[in-house]
């Protein structure tokens, strides 16, 4: 994808700042210590004035903004988003405990059908193996020097974060790519129908068993991984781009704040992908497939997709 | 200055007109801002532009540019009104105050507001503030002198201090910050085209003067020129020499046109009306470039024979006695070695006077050390010999080297020496410093100061305008300096005074030999200042009379055009309706050209040009800029030719910070592109712009013509590119500070 | 043992840019870092005031705090300074700095930032005291030489005070109370939690 000032990105990055705006400026208008508070009602202005060097931030005089940026990512931050992965896995950890793997209830058939085509599986491991690096790059920034640097001494931490950062920066194109392939792919299948509101009065079968809510090619879960997806990857990527061109978009106060926010959807996204992966791989039975071969157990497909077998049938998909 | 920068520690008020010493002085700002804090001095700054010394004044005042005078004279309007004004020491000490006071009565408030600009309750207070607050400073620069009437507003400040009574005090003053190092020395050496050194004039009296200071034959220097009446004409100053060039030979007042230039140390940027100064040095046969940098002077031409760049090195690549603003000299070591081929001005003079066959006269008392450097110890004392009218006299190298030495011992702010070898005297024995070295003298803090004996630094003023005018007389009334036996004012000491006062066997026989050896069949007429032997000095001292006599100070200067400073609008006035009532002076004829005034002023250029332009200095850079513009520290603070513009006007004008726009002068379609800077310090119908840049002309890039490696890192537009004529009657200084321009979005 | 910091006393600073060359000059630092540089605010206007500003070497240092890679230490003196074979260049610490201080060089692609450089209060780094090492990465180490930084030795109204905290502050008091007013001590109480009593 192109990157210009004029395109539908900067629309979109503009956007995003509005609508964060106030969250911007809360940080902004955090009162000042009492001594320069006197001085700059005295001076009925911005802490921001001139300089004769073409450097435009380099006005911006004192930003006690700073502080606060730092004890909101230091603080609730880190220690939000620590805590959600760390109830994440432990969430992950009772339901496999309780329900154990998800079986194919009627059994494996041994017949398959074709759930996800070459293109399909394409866009979803590009998408993937970008995440885990992006992901543990990312987590590594926020953690890294609490777990790993104690472990491995300051610079081969410094050597795997610089390598980190650089993977960051660039595996973010293939992602955002993969990311939009996807959507393109896959949006029609995940609008939101009534069979999917079944779906989620059901729980999606997933806290009992022989219970099978009709679906379509995604039932109402995975439609929602899917939405978390395309938003979470574009809260990312906007915030992400702002990060990977300072102040090129935005002023320190949009910085501060793509930063924050860059880190909690990160992490929000994790949380939600540990889940998918778990669901995916050993949580259910034949699930892998989908992705791995891409045929599935037709048996499975009915199970947990009916509307789609009885669709693809229709349609002569079934071999 | 009359005092120095750390007297103003002594200061009741500030008062700062047309100078911006923040940028152009900033050292001087810490005395400034001392004064300031501890005695809680009020800060007053005038100036059309809010500065960034602006910033620190408890009163700042805005005036139109040109319209000093004006002002002046409304602040004494309230001083005089209110019985503000010392009136026993202008009794005492001043001549022709009353005409002053009959031109003042003039400036009423409501005429001040609508000349100047300034309300008549900011005026009264800022009087007021001078008034009650003694002794006060008042400090200027080019603000005030570059101007068509600079003069004139130079001696309407100085009739303002003296109506306070604040010259001759520790504390007061009229204090002109110079701007570069040993400027104050050029011009005391006589860079001035209307003097020899140490103001002598020109006369046959300062030439045979000084031909027996060299040592020389005075028939042989004037075999050197055309007629004895060339050689005792006025010069042309460095601000109109291409109109030399370029004038009809019959309207100069020398035999041709001139045919060669030399630019020493003079960045060419600095003077207004460039493209003609351009087509001069297009037109001279022979362009020499004289400057550690090519300087504009080399890159602005298209001429690609008959030009010269002579390497010079810096003031650190060379060593001798430098003159600070305050008349203290210094002596400066040699702190790198010549960078590349250059070489030191003296030598580079030796040369020249080599090639042109008169070195031997030239440099006949001056040792030429290794290297055919001519000794600077030896120049400083040849400097020594002669310039004993201002007292340069006693500060021979080797005192200069001890206070160097010894400078820990003095005191910061009454600058003289509190302990050690040379306790009780100034540091670097600020002129006069009276006599010869032996002397020891211990040099002039502040001038005209009678309390103290000359002996120690005192003095009065000068009789240098005879004993009396239309039966008043000039002499001072009753005040002397401290422990003087004559207790009255009196002349000028010569030969013949001193024996009336019976004070000639005071003299050593070596004295009376060489003041009779100089006067020849009159030695009674021979004057203290071309005394060589300093006798005439060492007596009159010895009791505690000063030699150059004790007079009032004019307020009038008879013999200069408007005697009582008048003002007149700036011959590019944007106020028409002032015109009629304040013209500007008639054309006439000085420096050997044409000088016009009334002509040009006639024409309304206001509908075309309605923006006032002003220029004046930034921080990083100095004068013509070519040095530190080729700096990288400063280069990169200020990376490109500005235009400040107030909002108001650049909204009007369709014009964005930062934008480029072109700036259009009134004179030969002259132009230049530049970026707007918007900002409320200039006021509305005013733009300024700094002068230190060149390298661009007319929106093109002229780096390519510079000599390889020698371009500056910064160039830009020349502000004055765009400025117009206008000179001063007595000194012909330029006018850059009050112009006419437009302003176009580009 | 003495606690270093800056006071810029806005009363006395003009903009004369001294700090800001002799910074430069002695450090030797490229086009496009400053390490110190003077701002006026509400320039041209009455209330106008220039500050020279660069790292204030706080006591709670934000930029330590969120550095990823732990790449500050602070010295004996209380001068916050920094490794640059640590420092991968993330930029945090600009977002969390008060004042503006870390510098970044332009690398490589995107708005790619290389090591982090900021005002060192003439201190060097973590290489031996001057050292070519040293110098190159950090500048100067004028306080291993007993010095005080360049910055506030050229400063040509003694507006910024450089030093020993408590004697700084002491000179800059005496100042208030003889003017009979003050516009406080920038960035003082942002700073260091003991803020400023001026």
């Amino acid at each position: 994808m192109t990157i210009g000032k004029g395109g539908i990105l900067g629309a979109v990055l503009l956007t995003l700042v509005l609508l964060f705006a106030p969250f911007a400026s809360g940080l902004a208008q955090q009162a000042p210590p009492a001594n320069d508070a006197a001085l700059i009602e005295q001076l009925k202005g911005p802490l921001a004035g001139r300089v004769s060097i073409p450097d435009a931030k380099s006005g911006l005089l004192i930003q006690p903004q700073g502080r606060d940026w730092r004890q909101t990512l230091e603080g609730p931050v880190k220690a939000g988003g620590g805590w959600l992965l760390i109830l994440s896995v432990v969430a992950i950890a009772l339901f496999m405990a309780i329900r154990g793997r998800i079986k194919v209830d009627s059994g494996l058939s041994g017949r398959t059908i074709e759930r996800f085509n070459g293109i399909e599986r394409f866009a979803h491991w590009l998408t993937a193996v970008c995440f885990i690096v992006l992901g543990l790059s990312g987590l590594n920034l926020s953690f890294g020097k609490s777990l790993i640097l104690p472990l491995i001494g300051p610079e081969a931490f410094t050597g795997l974060s610089t390598f980190g950062k650089l993977a960051h920066n660039y595996l973010s194109f293939p992602f955002v790519f993969g990311v939009l392939l996807m959507a393109v792919l896959w949006i029609r299948h995940n609008i939101f129908t009534g069979v999917d509101m079944q779906w989620f009065r059901q729980g999606g079968g997933l806290f009992s068993r022989g219970v099978h809510p009709p679906a379509g090619k995604f039932n109402g879960g995975q439609k929602v991984i899917f939405w978390l997806v395309v938003l979470g990857a574009i809260v990312l990527a906007v915030s992400g781009y702002i990060l990977m061109f300072p102040f090129y978009f935005t002023d320190m106060a949009g910085m501060q704040l793509s930063l924050i926010v860059h880190a909690i959807a990160g992490m929000v996204m994790v949380a939600v992908i540990l889940g998918h992966i778990y669901i995916g791989s050993i949580g259910m039975e034949g699930a892998f497939d989908a992705m791995g071969t891409g045929q599935v157990d037709v048996n499975w497909a009915r199970e947990h997709h009916s509307l789609w077998v009885k669709e693809q049938s229709r349609a002569g998909g079934e071999d | 200055m009359t005092n120095s920068y750390n007297d103003i520690h002594n200061s009741k008020a500030i008062m700062i007109m047309g100078g911006n010493p923040a940028e152009a002085h900033p050292v001087s700002m810490q005395h400034v801002l001392r004064g300031k804090e501890q005695n809680k001095a009020p800060l007053i700054v005038v100036d059309p532009r809010f500065t960034r010394t602006a910033a620190h004044a408890t009163e700042y005042v805005r005036i139109r540019p040109g319209t000093d005078i004006p002002f002046m004279w409304g602040l004494l309007w309230h001083i005089f009104e209110n019985g503000w004004e010392d009136k026993e020491y202008i009794r005492q000490r001043v001549y022709g105050m009353d005409e002053i006071r009959a031109e003042v009565k003039k400036w009423n408030p409501q005429e001040v507001e609508r000349v100047v600009g300034v309300p008549g309750e900011q005026m009264k207070r800022v009087a007021e503030l001078m008034a009650k607050n003694r002794p006060g400073t008042l400090i200027w620069c080019m603000g005030v002198t570059q101007h068509s009437m600079g003069t004139a507003n130079v001696r309407a400040l100085s009739v303002f201090q003296l109506a306070l009574g604040n010259i001759g005090v520790e504390g007061g003053g009229a204090n002109i910050f110079r701007g570069h190092c040993n400027v104050q020395g050029c011009t005391d050496l006589g860079l001035d085209v209307t003097t020899l050194p140490a103001y002598y004039g020109l006369t046959e009296g300062a030439w045979r003067h000084w031909s027996r200071v060299w040592d020389v034959d005075y028939a042989w220097m004037q075999s050197r020129f055309e007629s004895k009446k060339m050689m005792e004409t006025k010069g042309i100053p460095s601000t109109r020499w291409f109109d030399a060039v370029l004038v009809d030979k019959k309207d100069l007042e020398q035999n041709d046109n001139v045919k060669a230039m030399f630019f020493w140390g003079h960045g060419g940027n600095t003077v207004p009306r460039m493209p003609e100064m351009r087509t001069g040095m297009e037109k001279v046969e022979l362009l020499v470039v004289v400057d550690p940098h090519p300087t504009t002077a080399a890159a602005l031409p298209d001429r690609k024979d008959g030009t010269y760049l002579l390497p010079a090195c810096t003031q650190l690549e060379t060593r001798g006695s430098r003159t600070a603003s305050n008349r203290s000299l210094q002596w400066g070591d040699q702190i790198v070695k010549p960078v590349f081929e250059s070489k030191p001005d003296h030598w580079i003079l030796y040369k020249l006077a080599k090639k042109l066959g008169f070195e031997k006269e030239m440099f006949k008392n001056i040792k030429i050390d290794e290297g055919d450097e001519p000794n600077v110890e030896d120049i400083l004392r040849e400097i020594n010999r002669g310039t004993i009218s201002i007292g340069y006299s006693g500060q021979s190298p080797e005192r200069l080297k001890e206070h160097m030495k010894h400078q820990a011992d003095f005191d910061i702010v009454s600058l003289r020496a509190t302990k050690g070898p040379l306790k009780g005297e100034f540091y670097g024995l600020p002129w006069p410093c009276w006599g010869t070295p032996e002397m020891k003298h211990p040099g002039t803090h502040v001038l005209y100061n009678t309390h103290l004996p000359v002996k120690d630094g005192g003095g009065a003023f000068r009789a240098r305008f005879g004993v009396e005018r239309n039966g008043v007389s000039l002499l001072a009334d009753g005040s002397y300096p401290k422990d003087s036996e004559i207790k009255d004012g009196h002349p000028e000491f010569t030969y013949g005074l001193l024996k009336k006062m019976g004070w000639d066997k005071e003299l050593t026989d070596a004295e009376r030999a060489t003041i009779e050896r100089i006067g020849g069949n009159n030695p009674d007429g021979v004057g203290w200042a071309i005394d060589l032997s300093c006798g005439i000095i060492r007596v009159t001292m010895a009791h505690g009379v000063q030699a150059m006599g004790n007079a009032k100070a004019r307020a009038v200067a008879f013999g200069l055009p408007d005697p009582v400073p008048v003002h007149r609008e700036p011959i590019y006035t944007p106020r028409r309706d002032l015109v009629e009532k304040y013209p500007a002076m008639a054309d006439r004829r000085d420096y050997r050209l044409p000088h016009l005034g009334k002509s040009i002023q006639d024409k309304d250029f206001s509908k075309d040009f309605p923006m006032i332009l002003t220029t004046g200095r930034l921080v990083e850079y100095e004068g013509g800029g070519e040095e530190t513009r080729s700096n990288k520290w400063l280069a990169e603070l200020q990376q490109s030719m500005f235009v400040e513009i107030n909002p108001a006007d650049a909204s009007r004008l369709g014009i964005k910070d930062g934008q480029d726009v072109w700036v259009h002068g009134p004179e030969n379609k002259a132009k230049a592109r530049v970026k707007a800077l918007v900002t409320q310090r200039v006021g509305q119908g005013v733009v300024f712009m700094p002068f230190h840049f060149s390298g661009f002309w007319q929106g093109v890039d002229q780096r390519a013509k510079y000599p390889p490696g020698a371009d500056p890192i910064v160039l830009g537009e020349s502000a004055n590119g765009v400025t117009s004529y206008g000179y001063d009657p007595v000194t012909h200084m330029h006018e850059n500070k009050a112009t006419l321009c437009r302003v176009e979005a580009a | 043992m003495a606690r270093m910091k800056f006071l810029c006393d806005s009363e006395r600073c003009v903009e004369c840019n001294a700090c800001v060359t002799a910074c430069k000059n002695e450090h030797e630092v490229p086009w496009g870092i400053n390490r110190r540089r003077v701002v006026t605010l509400n320039d041209g206007q009455k209330g106008e005031r220039s500050i020279s500003m660069a790292c204030m070497h706080c006591e709670d240092a934000p930029c330590m705090a969120v550095c990823p890679v732990d790449c500050f230490y602070k010295t004996d003196d209380g001068v916050v300074l920094h490794s640059k074979d640590l420092c991968i260049g993330c930029g945090y610490c600009f977002y969390a700095c008060p004042f503006g201080a870390p510098q970044y060089p332009q690398v490589g692609n995107f708005g790619s930032r290389g090591k982090m450089d900021k005002c060192t209060f003439c201190a060097g780094g973590p290489e031996a005291d001057n050292t070519k090492e040293e110098y190159a990465k950090y500048g100067a180490n004028r306080l291993a030489e007993g010095k005080l930084p360049l910055c506030a030795e050229m400063c040509s109204t003694k507006a910024l005070l450089a030093g020993d905290g408590d004697v700084i502050a002491d000179i800059y008091k005496q100042r208030v109370a003889r003017r009979g007013y003050g516009s406080g001590a920038w960035g003082w109480a942002t700073a260091y939690k003991t803020g400023s009593s001026a």
